[in-house]
Order: C-alpha cells, then sequence, then structure tokens
C-alpha cells in the first residue's frame, strides 16, 4: 500500500515536499505517553584515589516490570580536589548488569527524584529503581550478572594538581553515547542495569570528585 | 510499494505524486526543525564579568515569558565558558550545574544584567523573517525562577586558576547540553506563571578574590506546541 498524508475534511496534502521532492520531516524520539525522557547529573563525596581494581563506582538499576528505560547516554567525569603526589593511568568501564535480584550498596542512593530530572515537566516521574554515586570509597555489588565485557569505557590519567581533570576535558565524556538516530539504544528490561568500573588501581594518595550524567527514555514498548 | 505524497484532492480530477523516491525506492526526505508558526529559533551569547559569590548562584537563566503564540521554549544547546579577568590570588575548584526551575512565579524581566534577548528586536532569530524572542536571556536575571529540580541536568567541572585569561575548563568552551542526535528530546519549557526556567549555577564558592568573565552561549527556539 502507498502512503498518503492527507487532511481529513478536504482531503489536501498535508505533507511538505520540497521543490526536489523531499519530504520535510522533524524527527522525534519513541513515544513515551505517560511516561518520559530524564537526563541527570550527579557527583560523588570526594573519594580516596586509593581505590583497588576493578571497584565500582557507579550504578543504576531498572526494576519496574511493566516498561522499559531506553539509554541514550552515559557520561563521565572525574577531577582532583585532594593533592595526589604521582599520577597513574585511569580507566572506567560501563557494563551492562542482567537479572538483578539485590540492588548495590553502599554510597548515597541518589535515585531520581520524583517530579524532577524531566526534560518536560508535563512528564511522569520516573521510575528508575536505583542510581548510587560512591561517597568516599567505592559501592558495594548487589546480585546480578555483570557482562563478561564492558560496552564502553574511558582512558586517561588522575594527574596531580586540585583542579586536573582525569580525561582531559571539564565536561563529562561519553562512555557510551548514540552515534545516530537510528542507532539502537541501549535497552534496560526488568532487574537490568549499568555500571561503572575502575578498572585500574588508584594513585597513592590525594582525592578525586566523580561526575556521571546520564539521559534516557521510558517507554512502554520498544 | 512507492509512497505517495498527494497533491490536489481526491476524487477531483488529476493528481501528482509531489515524493522524490530514487531508483532505489528511497524516499527523499529533509530533516527540519520543530514548526515555529509565528515563534523562531534563536541563538545566542551572553558575557557577563563577576567577583566572589557563594555557591548556589545564578548566573545565567533562560525564562520563556508568557504569551501565545509562544506557549513553548526548546533549547537545543547550552555551553559556557569562563576565563579569569583580573587577578585571583588562589585558584579554586568550578563547577557549574544547568538547572531546570519549574513553576515559576511572575516571568517579569527582573534585574536584567547583561540581558540580551529580549528587548532589542530584530536579532538572535536564526532568520530575519522570523518573529522576535519572547524569552528572557541573560545573567543576573533573578526572582520567579521557580524550584530547581534536586539535581541538574548537566555538569562541567574546572578550576579557577590565576592569572589574567586563564580558561577555567578544558577545552576552553565546556558543553552543559546538547542533543546528541536529531531524535532527543529536547528541554522543553513551558512559558508563563507556573511555567519553567533554565539557569547555571555555581556549584561552590567562586574565588575570594579578582574577577572572572563568563561567556554562555544558547540555542533555543519558540513554539506554538510540541
Amino acid at each position: 500500500m502507498g502512503v498518503i498524508i492527507l487532511d481529513g475534511a478536504g482531503g489536501v496534502n498535508k505533507a511538505n515536499v520540497d521543490i526536489d521532492g523531499h519530504l520535510n520531516i522533524n524527527p522525534r524520539p519513541p513515544a513515551f505517553g505517560a511516561l518520559g525522557y530524564y537526563r541527570q547529573a550527579a557527583v560523588s563525596g570526594s573519594i580516596a584515589a586509593t581505590l583497588g581494581p576493578s571497584t565500582l563506582i557507579w550504578s543504576c538499576r531498572w526494576g519496574n516490570a511493566s516498561n522499559l528505560c531506553l539509554v541514550q547516554s552515559v557520561r563521565v567525569n572525574a577531577i582532583v580536589n585532594g593533592t595526589i603526589t604521582a599520577a597513574v593511568g585511569v580507566q572506567f568501564n560501563l557494563n551492562v548488569l542482567r537479572s538483578y535480584s539485590a540492588t548495590d550498596s553502599g554510597g548515597t542512593a541518589v535515585g531520581v527524584p520524583a517530579s524532577m530530572q524531566k526534560m518536560r515537566t508535563s512528564m511522569g516521574s520516573s521510575l528508575m529503581t536505583d542510581w548510587r554515586m560512591p561517597t568516599t570509597v567505592a559501592l558495594g555489588a548487589g546480585t546480578r550478572t555483570p557482562d563478561t565485557n564492558p560496552i564502553g569505557m574511558l582512558f586517561g590519567a588522575s594527574g596531580t594538581a586540585v583542579g586536573t581533570t582525569f580525561f582531559g576535558n571539564g565536561a563529562p565524556q561519553p562512555i557510551y553515547s548514540r552515534d545516530n538516530s537510528d542507532n539502537h539504544p541501549i535497552i534496560l528490561a526488568t532487574n537490568e542495569g549499568l555500571a561503572i568500573t575502575n578498572v585500574l588501581s588508584g594513585p597513592a594518595t590525594g582525592t578525586f570528585v566523580l561526575l556521571v550524567q546520564m539521559e534516557w527514555g521510558e517507554v512502554a514498548s520498544y | 510499494m512507492p509512497v505517495v505524497v498527494q497533491d490536489g484532492f481526491p476524487g477531483q480530477g488529476a493528481v501528482t505524486n509531489l515524493a522524490g523516491v530514487d531508483p532505489d525506492e528511497h524516499l527523499g526526505i529533509c530533516l527540519r526543525s520543530p514548526a515555529v508558526y509565528q515563534g523562531g529559533v534563536y541563538r545566542g551569547v551572553v558575557t557577563a564579568t563577576f567577583g566572589s559569590f557563594g555557591a548556589g548562584t545564578n548566573l545565567f537563566e533562560l525564562l520563556p515569558v508568557a504569551g501565545l503564540p509562544r506557549r513553548l521554549a526548546l533549547v537545543n544547546s547550552v555551553r559556557a565558558a569562563v576565563q579569569v579577568a583580573t587577578t585571583i590570588t588562589t585558584g579554586v575548584l568550578f563547577d557549574l550545574g544547568l538547572y531546570i526551575g519549574r513553576n515559576t512565579g511572575n516571568p517579569a524581566y527582573i534585574g536584567t544584567t547583561g540581558l540580551i534577548s529580549p528587548p532589542v528586536p530584530p536579532q538572535l532569530q536564526l532568520r530575519s523573517s522570523m518573529a522576535c524572542s519572547t524569552t528572557a536571556v541573560g545573567a543576573g536575571i533573578s526572582g520567579s525562577l521557580g524550584t530547581d529540580d534536586t539535581n541538574p541536568i548537566g555538569r562541567v567541572q574546572g578550576f579557577s586558576g590565576t592569572a589574567v585569561g586563564t580558561q577555567f575548563f578544558s577545552p576552553s568552551v565546556a558543553t552543559l547540553y546538547s542533543r546528541d542526535n536529531n531524535d532527543n528530546y529536547p528541554i522543553v519549557l513551558k512559558s508563563g506563571i507556573g511555567g519553567d526556567a533554565l539557569g547555571i549555577e555555581t556549584v561552590f564558592a567562586t574565588p575570594a578574590t579578582g574577577t572572572w568573565t563568563i561567556s554562555v552561549a544558547v540555542e533555543w527556539s519558540e513554539v506554538l506546541a510540541y
């Protein structure tokens, strides 16, 4: 069947086609109904830089049984806020978590506050189950299964002086972002989530502040 | 089967297919921004010089003012750059947070330091034929900005430095918000009383001495519906 875009009353063409025959369109995100699209940036406390390797420094859990979480981007930054004596290399990994049965522990359960972080006030409150940032030490892993390999990573260096950013940029850097509009987003179903792990041993001294910024949608189907 | 974008009236004589389909039957499309009707699309830079502030101080605001046919402001991007204007004695951590304020009060132009939009038409439109903006965009707009969300929707981390000309962020222009792709939902702000505002705030206390200059580049559109 062909597609004909007409208005109901007079049968007039409603679509605007330019002089080269190109149909003008305005892209929209997947339909969200009573749910919505959200964006949140949250920071840790002053994390002791002496983190061990493979330590959990951020996670979120999607526990809703009726809807899906479409992750558009996860961005990360870190800045030295207590002098580090000797700089070390930094690697952060992003992993998908599956089959959550117990939420991660420790740190601050930032969550997504009701009626906030919405891209439009008329959207519904977020249904995110848990969003967790460290205070001064790593988080504790709950019961869930991370994929064997990460889906994103960032390389950097700690630097030493207060104010040094780990990834050489004041703005948080994408550890995951859709490259194009038609890239399939990360879709979190019931009891799935995401985690960022500090892969390498941290420096022997000093402290830093971690920033995680995520944009996502919550939809009934995809 | 081909797509038909029809010209004319069905059943009332010949109609013409206006859609351009290539030899592989791909429909040619052209991406456009949301319809602006009697509004427009705008882009501007606010620059202001400040000194010592406490944490949580509003530095920049974008506040849609009530009035049809501009019910909504759609924000496409917000970027900021900061540099030392006069010598700072001791450098400090300098983060900026981008917040949505909800349920604004009377959206009057209160305290208009560095205000770039309005009231000087016709400027900032990306096309001269667009209407003048009805959004208050500037530094130091105060009062009736609603209640901020608990967490920012964007944040950048930097350090003030001390010498004149030192950039607070690396690279110098830091992105607080930008749609990654053209199907990402924009920040949608409702105009008028009970509406929304967008603000950039200091996260920490700013340097105790010296002054610094902030420039904020913002692109937004004003539309009837979205």
